[in-house]
């Protein structure tokens, strides 16, 4: 079966100027190529652009140069309305800490990307159940997210970045404040997305003991994607994060 | 995103944080309150005052005069010609002359005012009986609460009693001024009615009775138009005749203007309190923006638009407008009936006329709620910018 680039980036690169002239790249001519089936996990120091990569990925940030192609349609091109639309149908994400509309029930904070793209309460309802459903997470639905363990609130951001069927999940640290159970929990539901459901998945994570879950594994340092023939330097970037963690 | 899904998350937005929300529809109401109660209190007191003035009927009914006092130029050609203009629909001459008046058994005497029209005159004038008739002939009369009060009578006993006028006809009401003063004097007379009127000492006789003594000119007219609509057309013509017209609908458009200015010093009242609810709630929306700023990055990076995110915030202050509106319209016209209802008893326990002092037109309540509306858009309209404006990153990244 060959492989289809469902992620295409070029060049990107990204500085911010900081006035007197300065200027701090923090994406170098990232250049990356992601298939539909993979679950890639990129890794690297505090700093290093892996955050600011998926916020490219997504649209929520525009690069200084370059392009970012996402099943031919080139994200860097749209408008910022036409981005919040390709963003709402196309990805789903999943951060660090799971931000909520804190009026909102479970069931209606995971049908919020549906609600958002126009779908009518009942039909988003129903999809927001089912969503919750896969993750075994139905008996919350109800609930304020707030009143919830980490774990689980994380699990139901799992389930709010399924609800659009999106092609591609993406995952910011998703265990970084969890403890050892419920990110296994996580990670398990990641992975069972990416084998049986066939979702691309994006993971960001200081853990290096998820890189064996990568189809496609991508060390980053200072803005750049460490070429995989470079050997040494990912060692030493692992042995960083080993002592990190 | 469907507009009843913004209406929904706002609404659940506002009942999240039901004491601040609660606090600050409030705000708004009172405000709206003040206002109603204050402008419905100038509306009430016009009413009051005008209805004084006026009746609806008076404002088709206007006074002629003489230019002149001392050359009285109402006589029966004027009348004729005035009856014979277009649109007029009644013409009632009128004479107030001074005379004297005794009891028929006693030699002393009271002064008083004697006034001398037709039927078609006290109909205008609402000149009423209040016990027994207005004089329909010659030899009848009627007097008011003033002159019982001189005579030492009751309303019981005047009527059917024989009393002496002595009725001084003067020079200028005489069909030929030449001929000098008429003194007519002792003339009997039957009380036929009492009116209540306690103003000056009045008599009331027929017409008949000045004209069969040489006087058939007329102190002044009341002229009845055929609607409101040809009282200014109608007055033109009759003070092209040297004549001098009175209408009632002067006085009460003074009256309108005055309580103008009266309910704008009032409503300006009840702005300062509107003003201080909308700092409230701009106060208010922008604490609860910067609380939910995550929030707001949140819906963005799930895809929301800059426009809903827009009329997501809109909707909460609009909700807020539109809610202390209605409040405030309700608080403040209840209020305004709550005062009526305890004139009302005081009124009745102590037996005087009730008054109503509150009046708000409905046009007036509408854009009142309207203005809280308007108020709601002003105040959401910074946050919902500034929500708008925000990046969605830096947005999540907030602390």
């Amino acid at each position: 079966m060959p492989h289809e680039a469902i992620i295409k980036i070029k060049n990107l690169c990204k500085s911010y100027e900081l006035g007197d002239d300065k200027k701090v790249d923090i994406l170098k001519d990232v250049n990356l190529e992601i298939d539909a089936t993979d679950f890639c996990v990129i890794v690297g120091p505090s700093g290093c652009g892996k955050s600011t990569l998926l916020h490219h990925i997504v649209g929520l940030e525009i690069p200084t140069s370059g392009s970012i192609k996402v099943r031919g349609t080139n994200i860097t091109k749209l408008k910022t309305e036409e981005r919040s639309i390709f963003r709402a149908q196309k990805f789903g994400m999943v951060y660090q800490t799971p931000y909520w509309a804190k009026a909102l029930s479970v069931w209606e904070n995971v049908a919020l990307p549906l609600l958002i793209d126009g779908y009518k309460e009942r039909d988003a309802k129903q999809i927001a159940l089912n969503s919750l459903r896969e993750i075994e997470m139905d008996g919350y639905a109800d609930k304020s997210p707030m009143v919830l363990s980490g774990g689980e609130q994380q699990r139901i951001g799992l389930a709010r970045a399924l609800v659009n069927n999106p092609w591609i999940i993406i995952a910011d640290e998703p265990t970084g404040n969890l403890d050892t159970h419920s990110a296994n929990l996580v990670i398990e539901t990641l992975k069972n997305l990416n084998k049986k459901s066939k979702r691309t998945i994006i993971m960001v994570t200081h853990n290096l003991a998820y890189l064996p879950l990568a189809t496609r594994e991508v060390t980053m340092k200072d803005g750049q994607i460490v070429s995989s023939g470079d050997e040494a330097v990912k060692r030493q970037i692992q042995n960083e994060l080993r002592g990190v963690i | 995103m469907r507009l009843y899904t913004i209406l929904k998350i706002a609404m659940k937005n506002l009942w999240g944080h039901k004491s601040r929300t609660m606090l600050t529809v409030s705000g708004v109401s009172i405000g709206i309150a003040s206002i109603i109660f204050l402008v419905s209190l100038g509306y009430g007191l016009e009413s009051l005052v005008t209805n004084q003035v006026a009746n609806f009927n008076a404002f088709t009914v206007f006074d002629v005069s003489s230019a002149n006092i001392k050359n009285i130029s109402i006589d029966n050609a004027a009348v004729s010609k005035i009856t014979g203009f277009a649109h007029v629909s009644n013409v009632a001459p009128v004479t107030s002359i001074a005379g004297r008046i005794k009891k028929a058994d006693s030699s002393s005497n009271s002064e008083t005012v004697i006034v001398a029209a037709d039927a078609s005159y006290w109909k205008l004038a609402e000149v009423m009986a209040t016990e027994g008739s207005l004089p329909t002939n010659a030899s009848e009369i009627m007097v008011n609460q003033s002159i019982l009060t001189l005579m030492g009578e009751s309303a019981d006993t005047i009527i059917g009693k024989k009393i002496k006028l002595d009725i001084i006809i003067p020079a200028e009401v005489r069909t030929n001024p030449v001929s000098g003063l008429k003194l007519i004097e002792n003339s009997e007379f039957t009380v036929v009615g009492y009116s209540d009127s306690n103003k000056a000492p009045m008599v009331f006789i027929p017409m008949d009775i000045l004209r069969l003594n040489d006087a058939a000119k007329y102190s002044s007219l009341k002229v009845k138009a055929e609607s409101k609509d040809f009282v200014f057309l109608l007055r033109q013509q009759i003070e092209n005749m040297g004549l001098v017209t009175d209408y009632v609908g002067d006085t009460v458009s003074e009256i309108q203007q005055v309580f103008s200015l009266f309910r704008v010093i009032l409503g300006a009242f009840g702005l300062i309190a509107l003003i201080v609810a909308s700092i409230g709630t701009f106060n208010t929306l922008t604490i609860s923006l910067l609380e939910r700023t995550r929030e707001i990055g949140l819906f963005k990076a799930l895809g929301m638009r800059n426009r809903d995110v827009y009329k997501l915030f809109l909707s909460e202050s609009l909700i807020i407008g539109f809610l202390g509106g209605i409040l405030g319209v309700a608080i403040g016209v209840l209020a305004g009936m709550g005062i009526d209802a305890l004139i009302a008893l005081y009124a009745q326990r102590s037996g005087a006329e009730n008054i109503v002092i509150f009046d708000t037109p409905w046009i007036f309540a509408a854009g009142t709620a309207g203005l809280s509306l308007v108020i709601g858009f002003i105040t959401g309209w910074y946050p919902s910018r500034r929500a708008v404006k925000m990046n969605p990153l830096d947005a999540l990244r907030y602390e």
